[in-house]
């Protein structure tokens, strides 16, 4: 019986029809915690990210765990908050699960947690942001926030901001700012990094390159509540391309990052690490695309 | 790529100890010395060892997991309660298994294989196709389970009021001075809660002698006639106020609009979406300390179902009839 369930061994034609039949007939499911304990594997995937309510990551992990259960394995999905201690703790539990990967949407940078992970001999990847210590694909964020300066720039915006907050996570959030800071030096602009979660107001800013969708939608939400109009008194562009910032009366100028493709090539990263190939990590950039929408304009 | 892991064995080992003693430990069971109590954790320290939560479970026949069954990450309702039925679970001890339908049925029943197989010790159904097939089943295999912000006779479940949420909803726009009200769902929305807001509907509209005339799912052509829609979640609600608005149709200038669920995006002042909002923290805490009494009590005890009372909250998407 065990043979025909796990397609191992020699099993006559006749002899597995008979075992499919009466497991047809008795319901018998077999026991996955008594099978992982002989592998000392689960035929789960941890996913990990910050905020669940952020819907770029909502929409991400619906679409990777559509494939994780394509590929026959169960998603365990964590929420961090975008608090490493609480990462770390996830990441601990998973591992007493003894999950088989682990996909990191978001990820702190804490290197213990890879080294925890490496010494459990768990392949991790992280998705969507980067970290050269282990396997990783993301949007080009430095380029991509160099476009939406660039933008901002053709418009005739000088004085420009950038904007992040604490649930950037740090590796992005450097990312991200660094694309900025390069763009305005290379017009010989000032730049100026401005914290969203102690929003000093705008100042005497014309434009405001947001870390994310999120930031920039409540951004807008933030300046027009102030009596400033977007984009009549202020520009505002975001990252990711999430389905909020396409709504018509956000109508957010954005740069987009190719969802689909960040969790095929996620995945196809993860499963060469479970098929055992060896080797250093690899990190996979794909390009952002700038989509222009209302929330950008001349000063 | 296998790094073998430190076993109770190893600790033992280096401890001193029987592996009896090193497991006596880890549970913090009684009747061992502070002094070898110390020494073992030392060791545990030192190896970096971890129990096998697949070895104890067997033994103890839990697994402290809980399957989460939700139809739509992207409806951004489904992925707050999901964050939340995760905090309030992590806060019990469990963690969470999340497995999303897009709302097929056999999608659902597959899912719901996959975390039996995984051996979790009950279910949080979020979104219930309305297969009573496949709920029957778990109720008849003893698989404890909480239906949330949806219900069945036989089940636990907490979910919000609907029939007192839609009357809210219809109450505000009779108080408008609308008289030509239209309900806009979806056909892809949970079953449940899908008929119950519906029947509520025509229920409330009949009570107050208007017609009942303008029923129809956001996969159909916009009607012609009502001055207010009320949508049977925000979801929906602010995707219509898209179509209304590419249509020409201005909100609330030409059609006012009332939402259900309370999502963030609604609160945004350009949206300003006036909606009926759940009590999702609540639901969540509720449904978790539902799903953990049934874990514990089993089977014998009578279903416990809860309603909680939902809120309007008006914002800028009502207004009265244009005249």
């Amino acid at each position: 019986v065990s043979n025909v369930l796990r397609g191992e061994g020699r099993v006559s034609d006749s002899t597995r029809g008979r075992v499919l039949e009466a497991i047809d007939v008795l319901g018998y499911r077999p026991n996955s915690l008594a099978r992982d304990l002989v592998r000392r594997r689960s035929s789960t995937i941890g996913v990990v990210l910050g905020d669940l309510a952020n819907t770029f990551y909502a929409e991400l992990v619906k679409l990777l765990e559509l494939r994780i259960s394509e590929a026959s394995y169960t998603t365990i999905v964590c929420n961090t908050d975008g608090h490493a201690e609480l990462e770390r703790a996830r990441v601990e539990m998973l591992l007493e699960r003894a999950v088989s990967g682990v996909v990191m949407l978001q990820f702190s940078g804490d290197g213990a947690v890879l080294d925890e992970l490496r010494a459990a001999g768990v392949p991790a990847v992280v998705v969507s942001c980067w970290d050269h210590r282990t396997d990783c694909v993301a949007v080009d964020d430095a380029s991509g926030m160099a476009a939406a300066v660039e933008h901002l720039y053709e418009l005739g915006h000088r004085r420009i901001a950038h904007v992040s907050s604490h649930l950037v996570e740090d590796s992005t959030r450097a990312a991200r700012y660094a694309g900025y800071e390069a763009a305005m030096r290379r017009h010989g602009l000032a730049p100026a990094a401005l914290d969203f979660d102690a929003w000093p107001g705008p100042g005497d800013h014309t434009a405001f390159a947001a870390a994310n969708d999120v930031i920039a939608v409540a951004l807008i939400d933030a300046l027009e509540a102030a009596g400033a109009r977007v984009p009549d008194d202020a520009s505002v562009v975001g990252f990711d391309g999430t389905d909020l910032g396409a709504h018509p009366r956000i109508g957010l100028t954005t740069v987009a990052q190719p969802r689909a493709a960040l969790i095929a090539h996620g995945l196809e990263l993860l499963s060469a690490r479970l098929r055992g190939q060896e080797g250093p990590p690899r990190g996979v950039r794909l390009a952002g695309e700038l989509v222009v929408r209302a929330s950008t304009a001349a000063p | 790529m296998t790094v073998r892991r430190p076993t109770i064995l190893d600790v033992a080992a280096v401890a001193g100890v029987s592996k009896s003693t090193v497991s006596n430990v880890m549970r913090e069971a009684a009747g061992v010395s502070a002094d070898t109590r110390a020494r073992v954790r030392a060791a545990v320290e030192q190896l970096g060892y971890r129990p096998n939560a697949a070895a104890r479970n067997l033994v103890q026949r839990r697994t402290n997991l809980i399957g989460v069954v939700v139809w739509d990450l992207a409806n951004a309702f489904d992925a707050e309660l999901v964050k939340r039925l995760e905090q309030h679970a992590a806060a019990g001890g469990f963690t969470t298994v999340v497995a999303n339908t897009g709302g097929h049925p056999e999608l659902e029943a597959s899912r719901i294989d996959a975390l039996l197989e995984q051996r979790v010790d009950g279910i949080a159904l979020l979104d219930f196709t309305g297969d009573r097939a496949v709920l029957s089943r778990l109720l008849a295999d003893r698989v404890p389970v909480v239906m949330v912000s949806c219900w069945a006779d036989y089940a636990d479940w907490v979910a919000v009021d609907d029939q007192a949420g839609i009357d809210l909803a219809v109450e505000h726009l009779v108080g408008l001075g609308h008289e030509r009200i239209g309900y806009v769902d979806q056909p892809t929305m949970e079953a449940t809660s899908r008929r119950a807001r519906l029947a509520a509907f025509e229920r409330a509209l009949e009570r107050r002698g208007l017609p009942v005339r303008w029923l129809f799912s956001d996969a159909e052509p916009l009607p012609e006639g009502p001055t207010a829609l009320v949508a049977a979640n925000d979801h929906i609600a602010v995707r219509l106020m898209e179509r209304l608005e590419a249509a020409g149709v201005g909100v609330p200038a030409d059609v006012s609009l009332v939402g259900f669920d309370g999502i963030p995006v609604g609160a945004l002042a350009r949206i300003a979406l006036t909606t009926v909002a759940q009590p999702a923290d609540e639901l969540a805490r509720q449904a978790v300390a539902l799903l953990r009494n049934r874990i514990d009590r089993g089977h014998a005890a009578a279903p416990e179902q809860r309603r909680l009372a939902p809120r309007l909250l008006v914002r800028g998407s009502t207004a009265p009839p244009r005249s």
